[in-house]
This record gives C-alpha cells, structure tokens and sequence, in this order.
C-alpha cells in the first residue's frame, strides 16, 4: 500500500518539479492563449480550455506547484509548532503545562475564516499568508493530542530507569519521548496536510489566494465564477478536485506505510 | 548508638524517611498520602536485603526514594555517603551511577524503539565510561547471560522473550558497575522456570561486582529463598525488621504472622486464617498501630493491658532479640 | 443440582494449529483430558505451553486462523465444528470462563452491575428486573455488599474486581468453569480470598474448576487433581497432593523446585531455574519436546517421544519415570 501512496505522491511532485517545463508560462498567458475559449477535451487540449483558451491541463499541472508547495509549508508550521507545544506540556507539566494550555485553547477558538480574511487584509494576498493561516489554526488539536501521548509515555518504566540511568531530560525527549510520539505526530501530518491542501483550495477559491498565481483552488474558483457549472464545462472543475483527491490518497497509503518503517514491532520479517 | 558506628560501613542506610504524594483519587478525599513514613534501616555490603509488602505499603516508593526519582519530604537516604535529594545535576548524575535499577516489567523496562545496543550504551554515554564502548556494552550483555551478545545488538525487545529483556535491563544496570541494584519484582512476570536463571545471575553478578541487593517484593517465599535480611512493611512503616530466618519462621508481629498463614505453598493445603477487609489505604491511616482494625491479636482479646496503645500509640520498632526487631506494643510487652 | 461423578468434559486427542508464518504449528499436540461434576483440575504450564489454548477450544473461541483437531465433548455437545447457535448455547450456561486478566476488562463509564446484568440478559430470557435480583445475589454470594452494585469499576479494588468477574462467570449457573490465572497480579491477601471463594462456591453448586496457572501453589490450594502441560502435551497427571510434594517428570520437578517453602531450610538458596527457554511450537525438538533443558536426558530421549504413561494414579511421558518405575 506504500508503495501505492508512494507512486501517486511521486507523479504529483514530479508534475510540480517540472511543471514549468511540461506547462510553460508562456503557454498560461492571459493574453494570448492558445485555443479557443471553453473548448471540450480534444486530441490537442486533452482536457480542454478555460474561458481565456488556456489548456486546463496546463493550469492543472502548473496548480500543481502552488497547491503542494502551500500545504507542505502550512504543514510544517503547523506540526512543529504543535509538536513541540505539545511535547513541552506533556513532560514538564506544572506551570508550563498550564500556560502552554491555555496558550493552545485560545488559538484553537479562533475561527479559521475570519482569520484569514483579517490576515489577508492586513498582510496582503499572498502564498505565505495562506500557509500561515492555514498553520496557525491547525496546531492546537495536535498539540493535544501530543501532550496527552507524551503524559502517557511519561509514566513508562522504560523513561524511569532511564531517568535512574543518569539521563537528563533534553535525553529522555530526545531518546525515548520523541521516537515513541513521532507515529502519532506523523499521522497527525497526514491528515493536516490533507486539510491543508484542502484549506488552501478553500482559501483561493474564495478569493484571498495569490491573484496571479495558479492552484488548483483558483482554477475552481474561475470556473465557478464563469459559471462552469451551467455551461456544462465539466473538463474545467473534475479534474483540479479530482487531483487533491488523488493527493490526499497518496498521502494516507503513505502513512500507513511509514508507521511500518518507523515501528520495529510492525516490520515484517 | 550502633547505627551511627555502623553507618561507616553500611552500603546504605535510610534514617527517618517520609515520602508524601498528593492525593491521585478521581473521588473521596484529596490532600496528601503519607506512602513512607518514618523509615529507619541500613544495609550492610554485600548483603541481599529484601522489603516486602503488600500493595499500598509504600516499599516501591520507598524504593524509587533510594533511586533519587522522588524527593522524600524528610528524613535521609545516604548510599555510599551521598544523599540523592541533597544533589543536584553533575553530582546527582554521579550518583546515579552507584545505584541501578531493575524493574518489575521486563517488556516495559525498554523502549520499543532501542535496540538491545542503544540500550545498554546510553548508561555508558551518559557516564563517559573509560574504554572501548562496542566492549563495555558486550561485556555487560555477555555477562548478563547473553551470549554471543553481538548476536543480541541489533535486536529490539519484542523480539526476545521475558527473561532474556530482564537480562538486557540487569546488564545496561550492571554496565554501571554500581554499588547498590535495587530490583523491585524482578522475576515476578517471568515464567517460573525462567526465575531461577535470573535470580542466579543477580546474586552472581552481586558477588563478581560486589554489588548490595535490595530486592523489593511481595512474595514472602521470595524472600525466604534469598534474603540475608528482610523489612516487613505496613501502611508506609516498617513492622518487623531481621534476619530473614527469624523473621520468617519465627514472627512477632501479628501482621508477618499473618501474611505467613496465607502464602500459598505448593507442599500443602492450607486452610485460610484469612484478614478480614482490604488491603491498607494509604488514604486512611488509622490513630495507634496502623495495623490495629484488622489485628487478629486485638480482635481475640489477646492484647490485654497493651490495648489502649494499640489504639492511641504508635508502637516504635524495637529490638526484641538481639537483630530481630518488631513494632508491636503486645509483643514488646511479652518480652 | 449436578450429579457428582457425571461426565462434564472429555478431551480426546486434540490439535490446535496456528497458522504462522506460512507455516502450521501446534500450540496445543494431542491432549486427552476428562473432567467429571464437581472436579478441580489445576492445568499448570509455563507460557506457550498451550493451557490458555485449550480453555478456548473449550468454549470454541479461538480465532479464525487455528485449526482444531480431535474431540471436545462437554456432555453431549461436540464443541468443535459446533454451529454457532450450539456454541452460544453452550457459553455461560455450559461452561463459563474468567478470562485471564479480565479484571482489567470493564467498561470504565458502565456501573459494575449493569455489567454484570448485562451478561446475564445476553444468555438467559429473563426481565430486567429479574436480572437484577439475579445480580444482586450473586454478589452477596461472593461476598460484595449489593449496594455496590452502583459502583463503577475504578472504585472497586483489584481483588474485588475479581469477585465481580467470578460473579458474572456463575450468572447462569454453569456446571463448569474455566479460570485463567485468577489471581494473578493480587496481593496474596486477596489472593487466599479468592481461591477461598472458589473453594467455597464449588461446594456450594458442586461446580467443576478448570484452574489455569503458571503458579503452582496456587493449585495446591484449589485442585484436586493437576496436569502439568509442556509445549501442548500433558507431561504429567495426578493427585494434586501427591504430584505437588513428588513429582517424577524432571519438568515437573524444576516447576515445583521453582516456588521456595518457607520454613524449608532446603528451600533457602535459588531455586533452580531451567536453562533455555520453551520450544518454538513450529520448531519442536526431535524426541521429547524437553530433552534439550532436561537435566536427567539420556539416550533415547532425543530420538523417541514418549508417550504418556500410567503409573497407579500418576501419568507421565518420561523414559526416565519409565526406567525408574520399571
């Protein structure tokens, strides 16, 4: 199943690397697009034109960049924070605990949407806003559910005989809570880096998005807006949503797959 | 009088100590548990000293002060001259290095993501041992019992069986080469036919290095098989304290008695003087003798003129035969 | 009430295969067994041995990936290859079992006598209330005070805990029980508690007991007669008194040298423990399964397995026992 998720993933990120070779900027000019407005899938635009005349392949392949490069980033923000939020609660307790908690409740109260369009406001319309956005809201449910696994392992026999080895506590994070918390933080990524993705489409499409930049999330909203759906223009809007499908696929086959890797106990001999 | 002159020698030697918890109940009453309280005992080198017990009678905090993992609230503990809860960092690590541990569960003693190499060499990183660490590890494991112990680095703990992880555990403890190993249940989640194994190599190990044993338990047989010594601890305190011998054939205290009745024996069917009531709360700790609502000596009648003190005096830990000590108002009495 | 000496359970030859990687392996190999109204039979072993396999082929609980082989008879029911309708049947009213560890297994947000009367709604056609009373009485019967029956699981300790398991194992008044390791991980207060009540209930009801342990003296003190298990055979049978003070099968012998006796100056000292560990199920020894740990082998028995012997009351498969008892 691995490998599955594996392959998917690598055709995307293939597609992304060298999207502006399969799809060249020059072909994604407004101005002087190649075919002729809304046109259905054909032997030359496989999955036919946009409203400008543009290959909405090309716009898929060239969305391809934003949308994963957004969620990725979003990702990281939001797990590193949330891990390490969450594993610093967990081990120090007391006060910590207490401040690093309350810390966590108040941002996981602020609703995402308004957020982002406050944070589009006030920051400008950009790709980095998005995947801030999309961090900052999205950190606190992990790092709960990484401070209750850490009070877990915490009382572990192993973490007191290390304790009573000599180790000091950078050494029992670093040896023994992080490597038995790292499943669970990375099943925690797949799933917000699904939503991530899934976020960063929402976001475009409502319009807070790079305006000049193309992802999947702006190909839909263009569709939307030029009425796609009326006009029976399917090739437009199935294949931006059926690529995050893909994607989040990908991921999920992958995760599975990892936990085998990072797990002695589930290798197969 | 004889405990100061004999704290020069002791291996280890515990004065007064009181260890306090708050309180872990989802209802009831909060507040704080006294779990030891007012602990005396030394340990001589060398010497194999069991503390048994019920559940709830505080020997594995008590133990767990000895290791320096809970700061007792008062009293002493000094192993080799050190006190744990008066170090800090550089020397507490030091220190660490004299006294090991062996717990009860051997699958949860390790970390399911260290190999059996990792294991045993972070003892050996964290004290910068002197020498060749491949060696020191390979040493520790051969002399565990595990040998060839390269064929043992790569292997992670659920891939061994229950007495070969309890080696893994006792040889990164022994790796240390540390004056006192304390092993609480070490064998009680083994097989019965893999105990003797174990126990063998701790006593072995305890004579090659020279190592003290505290072997903390609630197996009475246990102890009969191979303590010099033993403390019989009750509710936080302990009740009677000697030869394991004595203590075991010969009993002063109406609790030891007890507990002796009951432990089963393969040789015989016994019929059950058992204790009315649940095991000890550490929660609720009766006035006088802790042991006073459930003593058989008290409900008989026995106890005579000393009964008043049994419910109102906590009867002190006295030597009634010369290295035989009991905290009992009746048997003091009888005396 | 049942009849003392009826047949409950007769064991005949049986198999359990698990499928392990790619390969067939016994856990259980060939057991004869036969338990009759009110009998206590102690079935000791060490872990892998089997005896945990056996208890749920009798009740036909194993997972889907054993094959069982031979006989298991509880009166007139052949419980392998039973239809589930004739199993369920069976459960609880036939044979009942207090799992190992079972103590631990409560709902945590469930009352423990809605548990328990849950159980008994599961298998006998009675009315809430009915079921309730039935509860009730049972746990006055292994000494609860009824109004616990409001408590939840956290609020009881580990030895009552159990009670509440045995209580609910004797719900529909079964003529035999299974206990796999019943006192495990309790104090040996509470544990002379509980096989006092096992004791107790099985004069009252004339119950059998299939005690399962790892800890012989717990059989001595609850069995009448004990089967000593070694990698899924039976290596010795008899009277508990008799087998527990002389064993002849050398396995037997290092179990029982295992558990010091207080007041024994012989037993002062480590108790001697077995080299090795227990055979793979897939990888069995030629000859005796114990010949590689056996401190008394000898010529024929790497070669030869043995086969389970009669010697007056006593069974054993030795060569040994066979040359001795000659």
């Amino acid at each position: 199943m691995g490998v599955a998720g594996l392959a998917i993933l690598a055709v995307f990120v293939v597609l992304a690397v060298f999207a502006d070779v399969l799809a060249p900027e020059a072909r994604l000019s407004v101005t002087n697009a190649p075919g002729a407005p809304l046109e259905p899938p054909s032997a030359q635009f496989w999955l036919g034109t946009d409203e400008l005349g543009r290959s909405v392949l090309d716009l898929v392949i060239q969305g391809s960049q934003i949308s994963l490069l957004v969620g990725f980033l979003a990702t990281a923000i939001s797990m590193l924070i949330g891990a390490l939020v969450g594993i610093m609660a967990g081990y120090f307790g007391g006060w910590a605990d207490v401040i690093l908690m309350r810390f966590t409740d108040w941002f996981l109260v602020i609703p995402f949407l308004p957020l982002a369009i406050v944070l589009a406001a006030i920051l400008g319309r950009s790709l980095l806003v998005i995947a801030l956005v999309i961090g900052v809201t999205t950190w606190p449910a992990t790092a709960r559910v990484v401070r209750a696994q850490v009070l877990t392992l915490k009382e572990r026999p192993y973490v007191e005989r290390a304790r009573a080895l000599g180790a000091g506590n950078r050494q029992i994070i670093t040896r023994h809570i992080l490597p038995n918390v790292f499943p669970l933080i990375f099943a925690n990524t797949i799933l917000v880096v699904a939503l991530a993705i899934l976020t960063e489409t929402t976001l475009s499409f409502l319009g807070l998005g790079d305006p000049f930049s193309v992802s999947w999330g702006s190909i839909l909203e263009s569709a939307f807006a030029e009425g796609a759906i009326s006009l029976g223009a399917w090739w437009y809007l199935v294949p931006p949503g059926l690529c995050i499908v893909l994607v989040v696929l990908g991921f999920t086959m992958c995760g599975y797959a990892f936990d085998e890797i990072l797990d002695p106990r589930l290798r197969k001999r | 009088m004889g405990e100061e002159a004999r704290s020069h020698a002791a291996a280890l030697e515990v004065l007064d100590l009181e260890v306090r918890f708050a309180s872990r109940r989802l209802y009831g009453s909060g507040g704080e548990v006294l779990a030891v309280d007012g602990v005396s005992f030394h340990v001589d080198p060398g010497e194999v000293f069991c503390i048994a017990g019920e559940s709830g009678c505080g020997k594995t905090t008590l133990g767990r002060a000895l290791l320096g993992l809970v700061k007792p609230h008062s009293g002493k503990v000094s192993i080799s001259g050190l006190d744990p809860a008066r170090l800090r960092r550089e020397e507490l690590r030091k220190f660490r290095r004299r006294v090991q541990v062996v717990f009860q569960d051997p699958m949860g003693s390790l970390n399911p993501r260290q190999s059996v190499y990792e294991a045993v060499a972070e003892g050996v990183r964290i004290h910068r041992l002197q020498g060749d660490e491949k060696e020191i590890v390979a040493r520790a494991l051969a002399r565990a019992g595990l040998r060839p112990p390269e064929r043992f680095f790569l292997s992670y703990p659920h891939e061994l069986s229950g007495g070969q992880r309890q080696r893994v555990v006792i040889a990164a403890a022994i790796a240390l080469e540390p004056r006192v190993l304390i092993a609480d249940e070490p064998v009680s989640m083994l097989d019965a036919s893999v105990r003797g194994e174990i126990l063998e190599l701790l006593v072995e190990l305890k004579d090659e290095i020279g190592m003290t044993l505290v072997l903390i338990t609630h197996d009475l047989a246990f102890a009969w098989a191979l303590a010099d010594r033993v403390a019989i601890m009750y509710l936080g305190k302990i009740v009677e304290l000697g030869p394991a011998q004595t203590v075991l054939t010969e009993p002063f205290h109406p609790y030891t008695k007890s507990l002796l009745a009951v432990a089963p024996e393969v040789g015989r069917r016994r019929t059950h003087e058992v204790l009315t009531g649940e095991p000890p709360d550490p929660a609720h700790i009766p006035p006088g003798c802790r042991f006073h609502p459930r003593c058989p000596v008290l409900r008989s009648g026995e106890a005579g003129p000393q009964e008043p003190r049994c419910l109102g005096e906590i009867p002190a830990l006295e030597e009634l035969v010369p290295g035989h000590r009991a905290a009992c108002h009746v048997a003091a009495a009888g005396d | 009430m049942n009849e003392a000496g009826d047949t409950l359970l007769e064991i005949k030859n049986l198999r359990v295969l698990y499928e392990i990687r790619g390969a067939r392996a016994p856990a259980v190999d060939g057991v004869d067994l036969t338990l009759r109204a009110g009998d206590a039979l102690g079935l000791a072993g060490e872990s892998g041995c089997g005896k945990s396999t056996l208890a749920l082929a009798c009740l036909g609980l194993l997972p889907s990936n054993a094959t069982v082989e031979g006989s298991i008879r509880f009166r007139d029911t052949e419980v392998i290859g039973a239809k589930p309708g004739r199993l369920r049947a069976l459960r609880w009213a036939g044979i009942s079992m207090v799992f190992q560890g079972a103590m631990n297994a409560f709902n945590p947000v469930k009352r423990v006598g809605d548990q328990v009367v849950e159980a008994i709604l599961l298998h006998e056609d009675v009315s809430r209330s009915e079921a309730r009373v039935r509860m009730r009485e049972l746990f006055e019967h292994v000494g609860i005070a009824s109004r616990r029956a409001g408590d939840y699981p956290h609020e009881f300790s580990g030895g009552m805990r159990q009670r509440v398991m045995i209580a609910m194992a004797l719900a529909c008044n079964p003529p035999l029980v299974i206990a796999d390791e019943p006192t495990t991980a309790l104090d040996v207060m509470i544990q002379a508690q509980i096989l006092n009540l096992l004791a107790q209930l099985r004069e009252e009801r004339n119950i059998a007991l299939l005690v399962i342990t790892h800890d012989l003296s717990v059989l001595a003190q609850v069995a009448d007669r004990v089967a000593i298990m070694y990698a899924g055979r039976i290596v010795e049978e008899g009277f508990a008194s008799k087998l527990l003070t002389t064993p002849l099968h050398p396995y037997s012998k290092s179990l029982v040298g295992a558990f010091p006796v207080i007041g024994d100056p012989a037993s002062r000292g480590i108790p001697a423990g077995l080299p090795g560990d227990p055979p793979d199920p897939a990888a069995r020894p030629r000859g005796c399964a114990f010949h590689p740990r056996c401190p008394a082998a000898f010529e024929p028995c790497d070669r030869i397995d043995p086969v389970l012997e009669r010697y007056g009351s006593r069974l054993a498969a030795c060569h040994l026992v066979a040359e001795e008892e000659a």
